[in-house]
């Protein structure tokens, strides 16, 4: 960045000195080339802001489409309520019922295969690398079920460096090995999970669910708790309900 | 009965959409998650379709996180009557037909610490140029500019948290590259690559 650069920077970022500002504002009025240049900044400024605004509405909206759609039942119509209540009764029922038999509670694994439901692969809308489209082709094994193919593919990608979702891509790959009962490389695969990155939250549940899988209480229980303790409300009920069985 | 846990209080909610990058847009997630039902109450209240009161809800979301991020809310009322408030004003505007310029960023009022004579320029800007336009340009820098570009301006990640999520080796790669990034894009709004309509 040249120096007219990161003057106009610190400008529109207020953090010039008042004698510096009035310099500056001199300058811009008696300069038109150096006026164009911060109009020019300015107005790229603002397209960004604008598209990202743009962009997170947009990505909201579909947010809301997706909940929205998770949460319907078609087939049941009107009767979805009166439906749930009855399963609800019928859980409330069976569950006393255990209670009142001495039924112990459910083993780890049990657990597992209670809470286990595997993730629908990721759209990939920008294929503007090979690595991106070499990506695509791997989750599509993964959604054909070819899972080993998958893994297999994944693995030459995650050592490529070019490669950009290498924590999106350690989530599926563990996905892959849960699905195929494989549950230390599973392990291993979501604990390379970025902690930044957006796939997170779902690789510490899997890896809560894999220790379970591979009767590792006191591991998932480390794991669900530091779930419990993120910001976003994640599974909770899910996670509560498991924490119980384990206590 | 489910209740709120601790860590969801208003408090750390706002906390975290100051902090930026991830911590924001979990923040937001959570709060869109919890009070999407103000979409079924806009629906019934203003007779909306449900994709006006949809974007009219998540418009309300980014509408409050930036006057979270720039400190002109802290917490003097709840955070679902804030963006209740905001909602509802959103959808007035929407029965009125007043939504040309729903998407408008209020740029001005979003940056305090912006001088006035930088402030009557983009006052200018948004009055005199075509958003649409300036907006595609964004289109045409290629999606890692974009994402670097927008994860650094609006977003709120640091050089190198997006160092980390896109696989740089170091926070000064990304600073480089952002700095080309920006020069691309004022090239390409210089040379007024996209023709639109005023």
């Amino acid at each position: 960045m040249n120096e007219q650069e990161q003057l106009i920077e610190s400008y529109i970022r207020g953090e010039l000195s008042a004698a510096d500002q009035a310099a500056f504002e001199q300058q811009i009025k008696e300069d038109d080339s150096l006026a164009d240049e911060l109009r020019l900044h300015l107005q790229a400024q603002y397209a960004i802001l604008a598209s990202a605004e743009e962009a997170e509405i947009a990505k909201l909206s579909a947010r809301f489409e997706q909940s929205a759609s998770a949460r319907t039942v078609p087939l049941f119509g009107t009767y979805s309520r009166a439906i749930a209540a009855a399963v609800l009764l019928l859980i409330g029922l069976a569950l006393a019922l255990r209670f009142f038999l001495g039924s112990s509670a459910q083993t780890a694994p049990e657990l597992y295969a209670a809470h286990f439901v595997p993730l629908p692969s990721p759209e990939i809308r920008s294929q503007t690398n090979p690595q991106e489209q070499r990506w695509k082709e791997a989750l599509t094994l993964y959604d054909q079920g070819s899972l080993e193919e998958m893994i297999q593919a994944t693995g030459q990608l995650l050592a490529d460096t070019a490669f950009r979702q290498q924590s999106q891509a350690q989530l599926y790959v563990g996905l892959a090995h849960l699905q195929m009962n494989q549950t230390a490389p599973a392990i291993e695969a979501f604990s390379q999970v970025s902690e930044q990155s957006f796939s997170y939250l779902d690789a510490q549940w899997y890896l809560a669910l894999a220790h379970l899988k591979a009767d590792q209480p006191d591991q998932a229980k480390t794991v669900l708790t530091h779930l419990q303790s993120q910001p976003t409300a994640y599974r909770q009920e899910e996670i509560r309900e498991i924490m119980k069985q384990l206590e | 009965m489910f209740r709120k846990r601790s860590l969801h209080t208003d408090d750390h909610l706002i906390s975290q959409i100051q902090k930026g990058g991830i911590a924001r847009q979990r923040a937001i997630n959570h709060i869109h998650d919890t009070y999407s039902g103000f979409v079924v109450k806009g629906k019934r209240k203003y007779r909306l379709e449900q994709e006006e009161v949809i974007d009219a809800y998540s418009e309300s979301i980014v509408g409050m996180s930036k006057q979270i991020e720039v400190g002109k809310f802290r917490g003097e009322s709840k955070l679902s009557t804030y963006l209740y408030q905001i909602f509802c004003n959103k959808c007035i505007d929407r029965v009125r037909h007043n939504s040309a310029d729903k998407n408008q960023v209020e740029w001005i009022h979003d940056m305090p610490d912006m001088p006035d004579m930088a402030k009557d320029i983009v006052k200018d800007i948004t009055e005199q140029e075509d958003r649409n336009k300036l907006v595609q340009y964004l289109s045409l820098v290629g999606e890692k500019c974009k994402q670097i570009l927008w994860e650094s301006e609006y977003q709120g990640f640091s050089l190198q948290e997006i160092a980390d999520r896109m696989g740089f080796q170091r926070a000064q790669s990304v600073a480089n590259q952002k700095h080309k990034c920006m020069a691309k894009l004022k090239q390409l709004i210089r040379s007024g690559a996209i023709v639109g309509s005023i």
